[in-house]
């Protein structure tokens, strides 16, 4: 492997490697990302503000005071005086216009007594990528004169979040439960998974539900605290794809364009379990955390992705996931300086399979029957994470801190993969790996009545297909993101590198 | 410690380049291997035909199978295109009126529903181009402006032949009558019409079935265009068979052809070459070729013995080939329509593959005993004829391809993967009588 940059179109060499790429649908660390293909995501799941995201990102053994409450609901027992307002809007982008959204996020954190709560509604815009259906303009004509349907799709996604708990001081104990609505008309990224492709619609959703439970301890040093995390995550989605294809009318004795509209299921299941623990380390101002995530997916339906244009990806499912990680985190505070640091190992392993949809011959003679598996693929990743960040308070007098954060985060992506062909009667094995940089970068001020936050993240390592320089028109070629992608790259595969920047600006009001 | 620490992060950052990507290699598969190449030839798949006029169809299909259209009441078109034996006759050579040998087999009608360009082995019609393109054919300016499309300029045709179906001076039909289609002149196409259908008009079957076929129309100055317009709509709606697992393959079902009829696919668009010739939406029918078929029968034109194909002077106006170039057979049912090229001078698909797969040595050794009995003695295996032959030869066949038996039992899988299943059941097309009285069989 080797990465080169002529014209930042990267051309890659690639034939039918299958590859899976499971992108998550949720920025919480308790689904777990798998990706087989350096493909940029964008940021289109950071719905939430978070208060060490321009720390890396860093959150095992420091808490994430904005965050936390939305990922373990029992942790929304640590919002103090009453509670607070929020807004979060968010932007980011793809560089050369491939993609980008907007979410504008409001909500709150309330307390009374020992019960709290929260919630968060989001609507969010999702931005048309440059170069996706760029070839079929809407009005084309067909050969049976219903034009080629590339309306513009709704773009808009609607978010809801609710959360309730209730804390027991006497044990130390708390519990909470929520739930994450997501109603969803547009993945980003989707279209191009499609190539060639006149058009996809999208709609569907997921669905988060998780109990949490969190008990702390007072050590001399400070707080110990274990939390655990259950929860189920159901992910539905319908791609109506619209392919133009060339077809010879023998009624006109020409040649015209038909559309084919493809319905394409997209569903997956995860069950998940965290656990958790961080506390002070010995009686230094540093503390220690370590966390052990267990994710079992089940995909039901994958979409069948077109990996480059005529090449349709034999459908690969069902299959599963079984994906995990151990992680170990420090931080210190000392003063006005905030440091974290987590590195977190992912062993993953996923088996997907073509079902035959009719008896199957094989050269040795050998019959599959229906239902049979055409083609297994067999995925075993060892990927790392690493980030860190640190943060600097600056008195500005009057009870107001203006507090700088800065972070970097590196997830390696390493996986071996075994594909069996039971039509061909052949197998192969395949390596693959690729690192994802993530530079982050913020400022708060804090005053009596209100915290204003903005951070940044630029994430460099991944491209998208079909996306060329400006200027420079290139056929859609590849696939890319999206969430639960099974895919077997076939032919020449061109990503075009690209840098997802993200802008959140937060701010905060307490309740009373 | 936190200059410190921002420092080593900023330094991070700064080393971070901005669209590092990962190469991914692996082979393409089979599929993706098969479907790059049929993009790359055109092979597109075929939008359903719009259905024909029930009333047509009907008389179309009584015409197809009565014998009364032949100058000698012996032979219909079905004597040459049997629905009891995939649209041909089983034979090398079609058989014609009066038992007269044809120079040429018998072409299947499976794909001329399709709006192929060229009809029969020598293109003699032709239409380039979208349906208001002008047709071409032998009879010229003669052609009714009624002909409703190539398909029925193509049955106007063989009632003129005086081998296949219009007889010769002096014939008597099958009855002993007089055969009063064979006194014009061969070029007095009008005439030889107008005595086809002043037969048919006078049935009185046809005269209703004419009447519902053409509403307000008097039927006793309805010209042969109208009963030919009416044949070409019972071949369309009947013939015409693209349900292939193939064709269900360019419909995306990946699993519609087996792994050996995907190496046969993949052999057909690489190393056996098949697809220079037999490519777009009807696999071949589009393009013409000299693949030096040994020569069989007693010839036409000028050549003869030798049959020249379009090398003939005249027969396709002024596109004029070399000798021994034939149009390139549509290759959808081809499993059916044994025996194979313009002289059927082969009886399976392994033996046109042999064909292709070593032409010079495939020509000097080729075998007359497969052939029917009766024709074995005019098979041309003279040196002249062979060297005529493969002096003629397409370059792209002038080298051996190569293949493999276990490659060459692969191409013939994939051959038989353009099978419609409905092609194979016909024979109940045929209708137990005609209008005219005359066996159908």
């Amino acid at each position: 492997m080797h990465a080169h940059r002529s014209s930042r179109l990267h051309s890659l060499a690639a034939a039918l490697a299958a590859a899976l790429s499971l992108i998550a649908h949720s920025t919480s660390a308790q689904v777990i990302q798998i990706k087989t293909l350096p493909i940029a995501e964008g940021d289109q799941w950071r719905i939430f503000p978070s208060a060490n995201a321009a720390m890396g990102d860093v959150s095992i053994a420091l808490d994430d005071s904005l965050l936390d409450p939305f990922v373990n609901p029992a942790k929304g027992s640590r919002v103090t005086r009453g509670g607070a307002f929020f807004g979060s809007p968010t932007f980011y982008s793809l560089s050369e216009r491939a993609g980008g959204g907007k979410t504008l996020p409001v909500g709150g954190l309330v307390r009374s007594g020992d019960t709290f709560a929260a919630f968060t509604l989001a609507i969010q815009e999702i931005d048309t990528i440059r170069g996706a259906s760029q070839f079929f303009p809407p009005g084309i004509p067909t050969a049976d004169g219903t034009p080629i349907v590339t309306t513009s799709p709704s773009r808009q996604n609607r978010y809801a979040f609710g959360s309730v708990g209730r804390a027991f001081p006497s044990r130390g104990v708390s519990l909470g439960a929520s739930v994450l609505w997501s109603g969803l008309n547009d993945v980003d990224g989707t279209d191009l998974l499609y190539a060639g492709s006149a058009g996809v619609a999208q709609h569907g959703g997921s669905f988060d539900a998780r109990l949490g439970v969190t008990k702390d301890w007072t050590l001399p040093a400070g707080r110990q605290t274990f939390e655990a995390i259950v929860l189920h995550d159901h992910f539905s989605m319908t791609h109506d794809v619209t392919w133009p294809e060339q077809v010879w009318n023998p009624n006109t004795r020409t040649f015209a364009t038909n559309a084919r509209l493809e319905h394409n299921l997209d569903r997956t299941d995860t069950w998940g379990v965290q656990v958790a623990l961080a506390r002070p380390l010995s009686d230094s101002l540093w503390r220690i955390g370590a966390i052990a995530t267990g994710n079992l997916a089940s995909h039901p339906k994958l979409p069948d992705y077109t990996l480059a244009q005529q090449i349709v990806v034999v459908p690969w499912d069902p299959g599963h996931s079984t994906a995990g990680d151990i992680g170990l985190g420090v931080s210190k505070v000392q003063g006005a300086t905030t440091f974290g640091l987590d590195a977190i190992y992912e062993p993953i392993a996923t088996h997907t399979w073509g079902e035959a949809q009719a008896a199957l011959g094989a050269p040795s003679g050998a019959t599959i029957p229906p239902g049979g598996m055409t083609t297994e693929n067999r995925f075993h990743f060892s990927n790392a994470i690493l980030r860190t960040g640190v943060g600097r308070d600056i008195d500005l007098g009057n009870h107001q801190t203006l507090r700088l954060e800065a972070g970097i985060g590196l997830r390696a992506i390493d996986y071996n993969l075994h594909e069996i062909d039971h039509v061909a009667e052949t197998e192969r094995r395949q390596h693959e790996q690729w690192n994802e940089w993530t530079r982050t970068w913020g400022l708060s001020f804090h005053f009596d009545n209100l915290e204003l936050r903005y951070a940044g993240r630029s994430t460099t390592g991944t491209g998208r297909p079909g996306i060329a320089p400006e200027g420079v028109v290139t056929a859609p070629v590849l696939e890319a993101g999206g969430t639960n992608i099974l895919a077997a790259p076939n032919g020449n595969l061109s990503l075009t590198g690209l840098t997802t920047t993200t802008h959140q600006f937060s701010v905060s009001l307490p309740v009373r | 410690m936190a200059g410190v620490l921002i420092a080593a992060l900023a330094a991070l950052a700064a080393s971070c380049r901005d669209g590092a990507i990962t190469n991914v290699q692996a082979p393409p598969s089979l599929d993706a291997q098969v479907r790059a190449q049929i993009s790359r030839w055109n092979i597109t798949p075929i939008l359903p035909l719009a259905p024909q006029n029930p009333a047509l169809v009907d008389l179309g299909r009584s015409l197809f199978f009565d014998k009364l259209l032949s100058g000698n009441r012996d032979v219909s078109c079905a004597s040459c295109h049997q629905a009891n034996l995939a649209l041909g006759d089983a034979r090398s050579l079609a058989v014609g009126t009066h038992q007269q040998l044809s120079p040429r087999n018998a072409p299947s009608l499976f794909s001329v529903g399709l709006g192929m360009p060229y009809l029969f082995w020598d293109g003699r019609v032709s239409q380039l181009g979208p349906t208001s393109a002008p047709i071409l054919s032998p009879v010229g300016s003669a052609l009714p402006s009624g002909v409703a499309n190539l398909l029925a300029a193509q049955a106007m045709l063989p009632v003129i032949n005086r081998v296949e179906m219009r007889g010769q001076p002096g014939d008597h039909d099958a009855f002993g009558g007089a055969n009063e289609l064979a006194p014009p002149s061969d070029s007095s196409f009008a005439a030889i019409w107008a005595l086809v259908m002043h037969r048919i008009t006078a049935v009185d079957e046809y005269a209703r079935k004419l009447g519902v076929a053409y509403p307000g129309a008097d039927v006793t100055r309805l010209g042969f265009e109208y009963a030919a317009n009416a044949i070409a709509a019972f071949e369309v709606q009947t013939f015409t068979k693209f349900n292939s697992p193939f064709d269900r393959y360019l419909a995306q079902d990946d699993g519609a052809l087996t792994a050996a009829q995907k190496q046969g696919a993949l052999l057909f668009f690489t190393k056996a070459r098949c697809v220079t010739c037999h490519n777009g939406p009807f696999l071949g029918g589009q393009e013409f070729a000299s693949v030096a078929v040994p020569q069989i029968g007693p010839g036409s034109g000028s050549a003869a013995p030798l049959d020249a194909g379009t090398g003939e002077p005249g027969i396709r106006g002024p596109f004029q080939t070399g000798k021994f170039v034939f149009r390139v057979a549509p290759l959808r049912n081809v499993e059916l329509t044994a025996p194979y090229m313009h002289d059927g001078a082969y009886p399976t698909l392994e033996a046109v593959v042999r064909h292709y797969n070593n032409v010079d040595s495939a020509v000097k050794s080729y075998d007359p005993s497969q052939l029917d009995p009766t024709l074995r003695s005019s098979y041309h295996g003279e040196a002249t004829t062979i060297n005529a032959l493969l002096a003629s030869l397409d370059g792209r066949l002038r080298d051996p391809l190569g293949l493999t038996v276990d490659e060459q039992k692969q191409l013939v899988a994939f051959l038989k993967s353009l099978t419609d299943p409905a092609a194979r059941g016909l024979a109940s097309v045929e209708p137990a009588t005609v209008p005219s009285g005359l066996p159908v069989r």
